[in-house]
């Protein structure tokens, strides 16, 4: 799953910590939602979301061009 | 298990709880199969200090990072959890087969048996968790 969580939180001008604390999670949890070696959870993926005030599917998708694969 | 530190509230009451009944559980076990005062005082001592380095470390660690117990620590300590059991269960079973050959040329104690399982769990554990840390 690609996502866009590093430039949202560069163009909010929010630190790795800053948004951990916002989305309550750990910053090593942010580091690898990044580097996508970890795929959050639904509930995390809309919390995140929420915090860049950005619909789910702006922030995440299923690789970079946006089609779903099995 | 115990894991060094408590990552979450929830994880410290836990632990209180498993550090109460094991004391009790000592007590009662000592009484019914006379075991041997020193060794149990060694038991309650051994107790007694790690729970007190428990308490005081994790209070201290979770003050710090209230967030830590997230879900990415919990999907990785239930895969550690996963492998870690599964292995212990792999080699209980082979154990146990080998422990009934009557041609063994040498005896095992119940006891051997049992803390052998448990530090091997204890490591694979803390191996699998540092492991799929690095992966996740």
């Amino acid at each position: 799953m690609h996502n866009k969580i590093r430039e949202l939180r560069q163009a909010n001008g929010l630190t790795q910590e800053e948004l951990a604390s916002r989305v309550c999670v750990s910053r090593q949890t942010i580091i690898s939602l990044e580097t996508g070696r970890y795929d959050p959870s639904i509930h995390l993926a809309f919390r995140i979301a929420q915090t860049f005030q950005k619909p789910i599917e702006e922030v995440f998708s299923f690789d970079k061009d946006g089609a779903p694969q099995c | 298990m115990l894991n060094c530190i408590a990552k979450s509230k929830k994880a410290l009451v836990w632990t209180r709880i498993t550090f109460a009944f094991v004391v009790v559980n000592v007590f009662v076990l000592s009484q019914v199969l006379v075991i041997n005062r020193a060794f149990i005082y060694g038991v309650y001592t051994g107790l007694f200090v790690t729970y007190l380095f428990y308490e005081i470390m994790s209070r201290g660690f979770l003050k710090k990072n209230p967030n830590t117990a997230d879900e990415r620590f919990e999907f990785i300590h239930n895969k550690a959890m996963a492998y870690s059991g599964n292995s212990i269960i792999l080699l209980l079973a082979f154990a146990t087969i080998v422990l009934r050959a009557e041609n063994l040329p040498f005896t095992v104690a119940a006891h051997s048996v049992t803390f052998v399982a448990m530090n091997v769990f204890v490591i694979l554990y803390v191996i699998t968790f540092a492991w799929l840390w690095k992966r996740y």
